[in-house]
């Protein structure tokens, strides 16, 4: 349980240049014992002795762990802007799928002909190649499913590095827009720890 | 207590399935306690609601930029990061909670962070991080009232930079703020746990030392004066104390008496 006076040292930690993580762990008699931050490595040595600068104004005995945040998560925030759907369209006489995304002022375009489910999930990641971003999965299943009678789209994703499959949900209106937030759901949301059995 | 208005406006709808939320931002408002250990309460709770082992809620805030928070305050390592990227949202996996609650947990953390921002602001001095005027009245109010009632003692000690103004003038006011900044640096090394350090004007500190008659502040004077001896620009400074229930138990009357001592050893006599 963190007090105040720990609410306020992390906020002028989070308030550094390049910090995005603050965490502060407490011994078994409930004192802090150890500050972790994730930094970006943009001014690392500045940020660690301010921050070991303000953590000694509040605990002179804690340790602090600077850890560096990795090359993607620069990449991210330095280009931290959200990618936007601007435009989901079906013919469905044909059941062709265009999907318009827009990240950075730039826009990215993608078609299939597999229908609003399949197809809203296939031309989003469409869309994102066009924009330039690198996407390593491909689409493994994308499902309907009934829930209180709604029907949010669940997209799940194949790592073509080996990593972990990844899924979205998304409910939205009608079945295209759903999968297509649903895929960018899938890309965008994503924990490395399994959920706890039942 | 911070008054809603002064949180940053944030776009916050709440629909029926959240309505525990909605009691906890009530509640925790009620308490004056929406801060960021809400953040972690809020993650816990909802890990707890859907049987989630991990939860993760990016939010991002001026001043603070792109801000991530992990369950119950765990660290967040630099590859589960990268592999989450810093998109503002929760983050979950499976996505198993729905995403109007999702978004409503989020916005529901921006809240709270925002929130905590804001008293934050509303307590400190913008440029040292030490306490405001305001705070240190409330703060000298409630050390007086103590004082009145169990005859605790404390001092208070009000400091005037030497020739700041010259500072300013001959280096410009980058440096100048740099003096108050280093200052106010020195003063927040140099107090106890429970004392207050304060600006209170432009070059003029307050401190509030608890349980202290004399003896104490001189060696808190010193310790300021150690820390400003490695300065780059150096800067003296000029001290008036009062002390109660000795002089006063009246906080304007103990602000009187240490400003007039203070002008008393600058040969400047009060009106």
């Amino acid at each position: 349980m963190t007090t105040r006076t720990d609410e306020d040292l992390e906020l002028e930690l989070r308030s550094l240049p390049g910090v995005l993580s603050v965490s502060i762990a407490y011994g078994d008699r409930g004192d802090a014992e150890m500050v972790t931050l994730l930094v970006i490595g943009l001014e690392l040595d500045a940020t660690r002795s301010e921050a070991q600068m303000i953590l000694s104004l509040y605990y002179p005995e804690v340790t602090l762990v600077i850890e560096e945040a990795n090359d993607a998560v620069i990449q991210l925030s330095r280009d931290h802007s959200r990618v936007a759907i601007v435009e989901a369209d079906i013919e469905h006489s044909t059941g062709t799928v265009r999907v318009t995304l827009q990240h950075n002022g730039r826009s990215g375009i993608g078609h299939s002909a597999s229908g609003p489910l399949i197809g809203g999930a296939e031309a989003t990641l469409a869309a994102l190649r066009d924009l330039g971003i690198e996407v390593p999965f491909s689409l493994l299943s994308v499902n309907s499913v009934s829930l209180m009678n709604r029907w949010p789209v669940i997209v799940t994703l194949r790592s073509s590095r080996g990593d972990d499959d990844r899924m979205g949900i998304a409910l939205a209106d009608g079945e295209l827009l759903s999968s297509v937030k649903s895929t960018l759901n899938a890309l965008n949301r994503f924990l490395a720890t399994p959920v706890r059995p039942g | 207590m911070v008054k809603v208005d002064q949180v940053e406006p944030v776009d916050f709808v709440l629909h029926s399935s959240e309505s525990w939320l909605f009691r906890s931002i009530i509640d925790e408002l009620s308490r004056d306690e929406l801060g960021i250990s809400f953040i972690y309460r809020v993650l816990e709770r909802l890990a707890e609601k859907h049987g989630l082992s991990d939860v993760v809620v990016t939010v991002t805030q001026e001043s603070c930029g792109t801000q991530t928070f992990r369950l119950a305050g765990r660290s967040v390592d630099a590859e589960l990061l990268g592999r989450l990227g810093t998109s503002p949202g929760l983050h979950c996996e499976p996505s198993i909670v729905p995403e109007d609650e999702r978004e409503a947990v989020r916005m529901a953390c921006q809240l709270a962070l925002s929130t905590h921002l804001a008293r934050f602001r509303a307590e400190r001095d913008w440029l040292t991080s030490i306490s405001n005027r305001r705070s240190f009245d409330a703060a000298l109010k409630v050390a007086s009232a103590r004082s009145a009632r169990y005859g605790w003692a404390f001092t208070l000690v009000v400091i005037d930079l030497n020739d700041f103004k010259q500072i300013n003038d001959r280096a410009g006011h980058e440096v100048g703020d740099d003096v108050l900044r280093q200052f106010g640096l020195a003063l927040r090394r140099s107090v106890r746990s429970g004392d207050t350090a304060a600006r209170i004007g432009g070059d003029e500190f307050a401190v509030i030392l608890n349980n202290a008659e004399g003896s104490e502040a001189s060696g808190f004077i010193e310790r300021v004066r150690a820390q400003m001896k490695a300065n780059e620009e150096a800067i003296d400074f000029t001290i008036g104390t009062a002390v109660s229930p000795r002089d006063s138990t009246d906080p304007k009357e103990l602000l009187r008496i240490a400003d007039a001592r203070l002008y008393e050893k600058r040969g400047i006599a009060l009106t």
